[in-house]
């Protein structure tokens, strides 16, 4: 059940993942280029899931029972704080890309559906 | 709009989404919590390789980012998770909209990750304004 606390840790833990990955990334990848990604893989992503989904400030209490689902990622999360933030600085939808990532989405889905 | 490139972050979109909700679980499953943050080194970083760091995902300079965490977020949301288990090998760790998953139960989660996002996106732009 949702109780006030969980609202608090969820919205914390969604903030914390954009501003980290829009901070850090973009300066590991000009400072060390392709190991640059490796090393914010490891300390931005698994760094922040281990807080978000390892330790839990986002509450998903829809996995428990039986017939757990569906997940909400934290990727969520990255996907819209760095979309919205490049809105407010006046950037423009970029159909092609918006379109590629659903598809893609789509697409990842039906292999995990296909897979087991 | 250039399909080809569309369908090709198309595939390496689904690449990220489909590793990242196999390997992740799996990784859990075997190591416990530093198995989730080796997971991360290991899909992410390939995943950032081909559609950010070589532009798979068609982004432009001038268009809002769409990141490769839409695709990897949707192929959870829709498929579930699946699991490399210690001792029942493969298994479904989590089901999605495919199976019929009942998406008033993660509506709330959605719902306040968008609150939070939306303040950290508002954030992350003052602070690049301020940057600049």
């Amino acid at each position: 059940m949702w109780t006030l606390q969980h609202a608090i840790t969820t919205i914390f833990g969604a903030a914390i993942f954009p501003i980290a990955v829009g901070i850090i990334w973009g300066k590991l990848a000009d400072e060390y280029k392709t190991l640059g990604g490796l090393l914010a893989g490891f300390f931005v992503v698994g760094t922040v899931w281990l807080l978000n989904h390892g330790i839990g400030l986002i509450f998903e209490p829809q996995m428990s029972g039986n017939f757990p689902g569906p997940w909400s990622d934290q990727a969520l999360t990255c996907f819209w704080g760095l979309f919205v933030a490049d809105l407010f600085a006046g950037k423009r939808l970029n159909w092609e890309a918006i379109l590629t990532g659903i598809l893609g989405g789509i697409l990842g889905g039906i292999l995990l559906f296909a897979t087991i | 709009m250039n399909w080809n490139r569309i369908f090709l972050g198309a595939f390496t979109g689904a690449f990220a989404g489909y590793g990242v909700f196999t390997i992740w679980p799996s990784a859990l499953a075997r190591w416990n919590w530093l198995g989730g943050w080796l997971a991360a080194g290991i899909i992410i970083t390939t995943g950032w390789w081909v559609n950010h760091y070589l532009n798979a995902i068609p982004n432009k300079n001038d268009g809002a980012w769409i990141d490769m965490a839409l695709p990897i977020w949707l192929s959870s949301f829709l498929g579930g998770n699946v699991m490399l288990s210690v001792d029942k090998g493969l298994v479904r760790a989590a089901y999605g909209m495919f199976h019929g998953a009942n998406i008033g139960g993660a509506l709330p989660t959605i719902m306040l990750e968008l609150v939070g996002a939306t303040i950290g996106g508002y954030l992350l732009y003052k602070y690049r304004r301020s940057d600049v």
